[in-house]
């Protein structure tokens, strides 16, 4: 956390470029990981979202307040993004459809989780994924979702609920 | 499958947040002089939009004011001793309409520059 404010000072007073190479690299792994769980393993579009977030952050870096967490800011934008991509892509269920047929062959079973996670509705699989990301508390992840508090628990226990059912029948 | 393998499947799932850089950092940070370079457009910009419409609120406000409160007759007469006319009115909301599509449409193409 200081060390992000202490990045985030030096990118703004002195537009210092490496501090924002550091500051990619220590949350590059968390976004892209949430990237590729929200686009059901897809490491290139995940990676090109993730990008776009970053660059969006240093675009808007000057209104970042410091009042919540960095990460928590990142993953705001990283949600907008994300709703942007599916508003801009029709093909997103095409891109489902892709996966599905994949992951048979691959027999994976990350693949699988994958593949389950994009039949789960984008605000759902999006609960999912933010609660159980290091340091996002489910207060944190209902203020950078912008719904109640209970409204984030309950989405969570029904998406994994759906998910178990969708592995279940996955694995019969 | 039991219930609690399932579990435990999932739980590894979700909170498997470990993705190795793999220069995506470097290449992020490669794209920040094509961003910055345009970044001062994105302020200047919306401050002349601005500036423009106070301009034009401040040079037109008793207009505007008196076109409120006047009662037709009296509007039209306060218009002609300026000698304005319908068709200017029509001109001075067609450039205001004018300025925020334009604006709109330049936050659009700024966005796809900044995205390519």
């Amino acid at each position: 956390m200081t060390k992000d404010v202490e990045l985030i000072a030096r990118i703004l007073m002195d537009d210092d470029q490496q501090a924002f190479e550091a500051l990619v690299q220590g949350h590059q792994s968390r976004l892209r990981a949430f990237f590729r769980k929200m686009c059901g393993g897809d490491e290139m579009l995940a990676d090109d979202l993730a990008q776009e977030t970053f660059l969006k952050a240093y675009r808007g870096i000057k209104n970042y307040q410091g009042q919540a967490q960095f990460v928590t800011w990142l993953f705001a934008i990283a949600k907008n993004v994300f709703y942007e991509h599916i508003r801009r892509s029709e093909a997103f269920t095409d891109m489902a459809e892709e996966n599905e047929a994949g992951a048979e062959s691959q027999q994976d079973l990350k693949m699988d989780m994958a593949k389950c996670m994009l039949k789960l509705e984008p605000q759902e699989r999006m609960v999912l994924t933010l609660s159980y990301m290091e340091g996002l508390s489910q207060t944190e992840v209902a203020e950078l979702m912008s719904i109640p508090l209970g409204t984030v628990k309950t989405q969570a226990l029904r998406a994994k609920e759906k998910l178990k059912t969708l592995l279940t029948e996955n694995a019969r | 499958m039991m219930e609690k393998d399932l579990d435990d499947m999932l739980e590894n799932f979700l909170m498997d947040n470990k993705v190795e850089d793999n220069g995506f950092s470097q290449k992020v940070t490669e794209q920040l002089p094509k961003v910055s370079s345009w970044m001062w457009l994105r302020d200047v910009v919306p401050a002349l939009v601005l500036c423009v419409l106070c301009l034009g609120v401040w040079h037109y406000h008793q207009f505007f004011i008196q076109s409120f409160f006047m009662y037709r007759a009296e509007f039209y007469q306060w218009l002609s001793a300026y000698g304005a006319t319908s068709i200017t009115i029509s001109y001075t909301t067609l450039a205001g309409i004018g300025i925020i599509a334009a604006y709109f449409a330049f936050e659009k193409i700024m966005h796809e520059i900044e995205t390519f």
